[in-house]
């Protein structure tokens, strides 16, 4: 990286450059750059309280009929039986964990769904991985939670088949892990909606 | 010290890598006004500036998987979003489009919000001081380049220096303004 990479990621930052598609393309492909950027990106960040904060309108549903291509469909409340009874069946594991990590696995009585959930001892985070199974039925989503003791539940992300890591810590003993199916995209409220497929104490 | 709407944000930032659809909605009211004051800043135009809000949001979910709450709290990276976005929009105007002077320091400074109050006690601080350090006209073309979106040539017209002189004046400027800073 030299002096003149640096003067053009000071560029690039404050919008100066001329090739600004060739810059954030470099940015992409190129970590040493990339990194430039982002220490300037630090640097002059002391000047963002400079910009006002200017109540916005509530864009919200066009942003999301952006984003997610329709209006987010109203939650029906939908029944475990029908789901245990098509023999789902989904494992959620472990991605490579450390030695000393302590997991649990939740199952379901007819072993239809097994998650495992993890706690490294000293890290931060729970992690939850699914190794086998269907996905969700079309349009849900399963949904990690942990609930402390005493406490309403705190969404730990959506399970989608690559491992969750979800930045929780300091969890109490008793604190529960559960998933949760809800509709695609989440729980809509920011608390569990959809039938609870399983849950148990995690081991800590 | 951490804000916790600060740290809140980075949660909904990881949340969002996850895929969940409720922390995108929880972070909107969070984040909204202080990216809607970049876009009025920069685009200085209310619709336009509604429209960019829209794919900086877009931008923000579609990209929250390479947020990393390790080299940049939420907000620094979300107006990063932000106002590349924006300089793109400018530098994509007709050129008979661009601001004048009249028009960019027509924009009055905003007094300083809460979170400028807070960080200005430490990093902003450092930061204003080396800025001065560089000299009154320096000091306005990298505000007037950051905050404002003006071009080289804008601000070649703005300083009455010729574009390639005043190119490699900033970049000297620049590379001061990290000297001091590190």
């Amino acid at each position: 990286m030299t002096e003149e990479d640096d003067a053009l990621a000071a560029e690039y930052v404050l919008g100066t450059l001329d090739d600004r598609a060739a810059a954030a393309r470099r940015v992409a492909t190129d970590p040493a750059f990339a990194v430039r950027v982002a220490e300037w990106e630090m640097r002059l960040s002391a000047l963002n309280g400079e910009f006002a904060d200017v109540p916005a309108p509530d864009l919200l549903p066009a942003i999301e009929a952006r984003v997610f291509g329709r209006p987010p469909r109203r939650w029906r409340l939908w029944g475990l039986g029908g789901l245990v009874g098509a023999s789902v069946a989904v494992f959620v594991v472990l991605g490579p964990l450390r030695p000393d990590a302590v997991r649990t696995r939740l199952t379901a009585p007819d072993q239809a769904l097994v998650v495992e959930a993890s706690v490294t001892p000293g890290a931060d985070g729970l992690r939850l991985v699914q190794v086998a199974g269907p996905a969700a039925p079309s349009g849900q989503a399963y949904q990690g939670w942990i609930i402390r003791p005493g406490a309403a539940p705190e969404s730990l992300g959506l399970l989608t088949g690559a491992p969750l890591q979800a930045p929780v810590a300091g969890l109490p003993p008793g604190t529960i892990v559960a998933i949760s199916l809800e509709p695609e995209g989440g729980s809509p409220t920011g608390q569990p909606t959809g039938p609870v497929i399983l849950q148990t104490p995690l081991n800590i | 010290m951490v804000e916790p709407e600060a740290e809140a944000m980075d949660q909904l930032l990881l949340r969002m890598a996850a895929g969940e659809r409720a922390a995108f909605r929880a972070l909107y009211p969070l984040a909204s006004p202080k990216l809607f004051g970049v876009c009025l800043r920069m685009l200085r135009d209310r619709a336009e500036a509604e429209d960019a809000l829209q794919e900086i949001f877009t931008r923000i979910w579609t990209r929250s998987h390479r947020y990393d709450p390790d080299k940049a709290p939420a907000m620094i990276w979300m107006i990063a979003v932000a106002r590349n976005l924006c300089i793109d929009r400018l530098r994509a105007r007709p050129r008979d489009a661009r601001p004048d002077d009249d028009a960019a320091s027509a924009v009055a400074d905003p007094s300083p919000s809460a979170e400028a109050r807070i960080i200005a006690r430490g990093e902003a601080d450092r930061f204003r001081l080396c800025l001065n350090t560089l000299g009154a006209d320096h000091a306005q073309a990298v505000r007037g380049a950051y905050l404002d979106g003006l071009s080289y040539e804008d601000l070649a017209r703005r300083h009455a220096i010729p574009l390639n002189t005043l190119r490699s004046w900033l970049r000297r400027g620049l590379q001061k303004l990290r000297e001091c800073m590190s």
